[in-house]
Formats: structure tokens, sequence, C-alpha cells
């Protein structure tokens, strides 16, 4: 049965011990932290960076809020960066539902990176492997997935735990329990019934992401407000859903709009009954 | 906060830009032969001599383009995936190479050559070729436009007609090269060069109108290229220069074939490079 991760918004203190879990577990270096005069300290994705909390600040007309989300992979149901991939190198795990790159096969083309509907491209390009993944990968590691320099890299959803029983480091390590795991059905259940206990609070906009247009998500979110908020696609949609129409404007392009046209003027030409060779 | 990424730059412009040549070339003078019946034979050849040189620039494009440590792995693209569009590419722009590229190319210089004897007058295995070419030519002009299409980005997938913009400006410059090579040439053919500046004309007239067509349907996405960061590229480089200019000069002038070409052929690269780019603004 397909596992999902349920990160609840309402309960996130933005502690960021998931992203720093994330780190440890996977063998990752820190981030190059820039001074802001926020608290931001990874900007965003990156080959190292497989998950981040981001910081928004809304402005309602009754009050002024502080909205956390956090940025990673969501293991979608049909994912766009498992359809585009020239070289196969990403496929969807049968028993967890997870989306995993094979870095060995990956060719570092960035073409999951466009096609991924979420967080600007989740799939990021990384050009070295760190000493640190070296090392690790010398001493006969083979978990949490084998690192190769100039290939793309994000969340594994920490298959190589899953499967051992375990849940995924960033949800171990969740000090207010803002994240879950479990049986993708039970976490829709616990998610719907905080979002029926939020709304009877007084959070008239909570609601339960699970976009359908990408096969739903194996990372669901409960949210205290309309997904654009969070900077999430209202409705996002499997980018290779409309291939076959796209091509035929294409063929349509060239099969009726250029061949009249061609036709009546080099048929023109053989009238002039000279030319050629 | 969250800031972007822009990992496709001029190297994958410059593999659009080639392999929609190489696909334009061979279907401008191969249907230039058919529909001629034979008197345009020398814009054939000149088209098909254009595709493997093309191609060939192409794929050193398309391995430059991939990390220098991952190049050598190109062949991990070599399995069959219908589903992803840069799969497709593989194979189409493989047996566009095999026919248009080599079979019909070697049965005109066993004509012109005498090279590869066997192959001098094979006209209905040329025939057949090019329409094999011909199709596979459509593909190779239009796979890169849906590579980019059937992504998340705005401007190249809120609207459907991106893939048609892409073949529509890869005629322009299939047409345009053949005029340049013809214009350059010692062996001057007025007829292939009445022609062709015509049908350039149309091609850009054509392309003209599937852009405004893909613009509109783009909505605010599009706005990047009318009125944003990419406008003075769009409106100057592509409007103006690649397709305005080239058809007042056709109809200003005579024996400006070179200049309207070459002014044409910037148009379609510089179209390919703000769309990549203008995609990738944040």
């Amino acid at each position: 049965m397909a596992k999902a991760i349920l990160y609840d918004a309402s309960k996130c203190t933005a502690c960021r011990a998931c992203y720093v879990a994330c780190k440890q577990w996977n063998v990752l270096a820190a981030a190059e932290v820039k001074e802001l005069g926020t608290y931001y300290n990874a900007l965003t994705l990156d080959g190292t960076t497989w998950n981040l909390i981001d910081f928004i600040e809304k402005d309602d007309p009754d009050r002024f809020r502080w909205h956390f989300i956090s940025h990673r992979c969501m293991h979608c149901g049909d994912p766009s960066c498992a359809n585009v991939c020239a070289a196969g190198a990403i496929t969807k795990d049968s028993e967890t539902g997870f989306v995993l790159i094979d870095n060995d096969k990956c060719l570092g083309c960035k073409n999951c990176h466009y096609a991924c509907p979420f967080w600007e491209g989740v799939p990021r390009f990384r050009d070295e492997i760190s000493e640190a993944e070296e090392e690790w990968m010398d001493h006969g590691n083979k978990v949490p997935g084998k690192r190769v320099a100039s290939t793309m890299y994000k969340c594994r959803g920490c298959v190589d735990r899953v499967k051992n029983g375990l849940e995924p480091a960033c949800v171990t390590t969740c000090p207010p329990d803002a994240l879950q795991f479990g049986d993708k059905g039970e976490m829709l259940s616990i998610a719907n019934a905080r979002v029926a206990l939020l709304k009877e609070r007084g959070e008239t906009k909570a609601q339960v992401y699970d976009p359908k247009g990408v096969g739903g998500t194996g990372v669901i979110y409960v949210l205290l407000d309309d997904p654009e908020v969070y900077g999430l696609p209202a409705d996002p949609k499997v980018s290779t859903a409309d291939m076959v129409t796209k091509w035929l404007t294409g063929l349509i392009t060239a099969g009726i709009l250029t061949i009249v046209p061609f036709w009546m003027v080099f048929k023109a030409a053989e009238a002039e009954g000279k030319g050629g060779e | 906060m969250h800031e972007g990424t822009h990992y496709w730059h001029w190297l994958l412009v410059a593999e659009m830009f080639l392999g929609g040549l190489a696909g334009a070339c061979f279907f401008t003078g191969a249907l230039a032969d058919f529909f001629s019946k034979g008197k345009l034979r020398r814009v054939a050849k000149i088209g098909s001599y254009l595709v493997l040189p093309s191609v060939i620039l192409t794929l050193v494009f398309l391995l430059l383009d991939l990390p220098p440590s991952r190049m050598f792995y190109f062949w991990h693209f070599m399995i069959f995936k219908p589903l992803s569009s840069m799969n497709q590419g593989v194979w189409i722009l493989t047996l566009f190479t095999m026919t248009a590229g080599v079979l019909v190319p070697a049965i005109f210089l066993a004509e012109d050559k005498g090279i590869l004897p066997f192959l001098k007058g094979q006209e209905g295995l040329r025939k057949a070729l090019s329409v094999i070419g011909i199709i596979f030519g459509v593909g190779t002009m239009g796979y890169s436009g849906v590579v980019l299409a059937d992504k998340a980005v705005p401007l190249w997938s809120a609207s459907i007609f991106l893939p048609a913009t892409w073949v529509a400006v890869s005629i322009v410059s299939g047409i345009a090269a053949i005029r340049l090579v013809l214009a350059l040439s010692s062996k001057k053919d007025e007829l292939a060069e009445t022609v062709l500046s015509k049908a350039l004309m149309m091609a850009l007239i054509v392309a003209a109108i599937v852009i405004v067509v893909f613009l509109f349907a783009s909505g605010d996405h599009a706005s990047v290229l009318i009125s944003g960061s990419y406008a003075l590229a769009f409106w100057l480089g592509v409007v103006l220069i690649g397709i305005v200019a080239p058809i007042v000069i056709d109809f200003a002038a005579k024996n400006m074939a070179t200049i309207s070409s070459i002014l044409a052929i910037l148009g379609v690269f510089l179209y390919k490079w703000v769309i990549l780019y203008g995609g990738q603004v944040h």
C-alpha cells in the first residue's frame, strides 16, 4: 500500500529539525547560509538540501499571520519527472510509492527539474560528491542511495528506513508531530479530521492538499490558507498530460499551414519548365 | 523567499536551432522536388547535404550540454520510453539521420560525384526514403518544442502552441539556409532563388501568425516577451530583424538573398533563445 508523509502546517513551529535530520541521515553537507535578517537558512532546495522550511508573511485584513511550509519532493502519484526522464532513471517504488532517482542512470540533463510543478522544480543538480559521502560509500554503504557526481538529487522518502520498519528521518525527529507517516489512507483520515477541527476553531480556509491533477501526492499537507499563499499550485497537472495535443499543433503547422503554400509556390516552378539541373 | 534555478543555457538553444534546421532543410528540399516534379532537384540536393553537418553539430551541442563527467554515458538515452518527449527525440533524430542525413544524400552523391555507383539512379528508393525523411524531419523540428512544452514552466507549457511555433520557425531557417547556400554558390539558379524567396516570405508570414496565436494563448505568461525582460530581444531581434526585415528586403530589392536569409536565420535562433531564457525568468 502506498505510504504518505503528512505535514501539518498548523502544528509546525519551523524549528527545522526535519531539515537537520534529513541532512544527517542522508550524509548531506550543510548549506552555505547567508545573513538576510530573516529566519531563512537554506534559501532553496538544491542537490544537498532535500527539504527546507519556508517562512511566509501574510497580511490578512484582521491580523498579520506567519505561515510555515515544508518544501520537499511531493512524491506524486503520477510523477512528471519520471515521465519525462529520457534515461529511465526515475521510478516509482512499487512498495512505498516514493519517487526515486537512480543516480547511476541519471545523465544530469535537468529535464526532470523543469517538469516538476512543485517548488520551482524539486530535482536539483549537484556537481560534486562530498568527502563524507565518498568515505561513507567506501565503507560499502549502499543506503540511502548511491551518490554520483553531476546528477540530479531530491528526497528519497528515506525509503531504506521505511523498508526496515522505520519512519523517514524528518518524521522521527519532528518535535511537535507536525510530520507523521503511514499508509496514505490513514494519513488522509488524520488530515481530514485535523482540518475539521481547525475549521471548528475558526480556521475557515483550512484544507487538505493532495492534488488530484498529479494523481495525488505522497506528501499530504494540512494548510491554514489557500495553496497559493504557500507557493503551491492550486491545481497542478502532470506535465506530459497534453503532450499529444502539443505534438499535433506542430504536425498541423507542418502538414497544413506550410504544405499548402509550399505546394502553391513549388508547383509554379514546374510550370516554368526550366531551371533545376 | 526562494531562488529559482537557471540550468538550461545557450548550448540547448544551439541544439534546438540546429536540429530544427536539419529537419527543415530536408523537409523544404524534398517537398520542393516533389511538388515541382523534379524541377527543383538542386534544392532537394542542397537541403539533404545540409542535414548531416547540422545533425552532427546538434549532437555535439547535445553532448556538451550534459555535464562533462556524464556526457559519455549518453547511451543511457537509447532506451525505448515513448512517454518521454526527449526519448522520442532521440529516436526521431536517429531515424531522421539514417534516412535524410545519410541514405538520401548518398544517392545524390552517387549521381553528382560518382561514389557508391550502385546507388546511382535509385529514384524509387530515394523518393521512398524522402517521404520517410519528410515525416521524421517534421519530428526533428517539433520534438525539442515538445520537450519544452511538456514542462511545468508557464511560458513553455501554458498554451499548446509552442511546438507549432517551433516547427514554423524551423521551416523559415531551412528555406533561408538553402537559399543562402544557393546565393553563395558560383552556379546561379534563378528559378530556385525566385521560388525560395517566395517560400521564405510565406513561411515568415505563417511563423508570424503562429507566434501571435501562441502569445495570445499564453496570456500573462507571455508578458516576459511582450513587455518584460526579454521584450527588447523579442521585438527587435525576432520581430524586426528576423521577420519584418527579410520580408521588406525581399519586397524592396532583388539580389539581396544573402542578407535576407541571414536575418531570417538569426531571427529563428533568437526566437528559440528568448523562449528558452524567457521561460526561466522567475
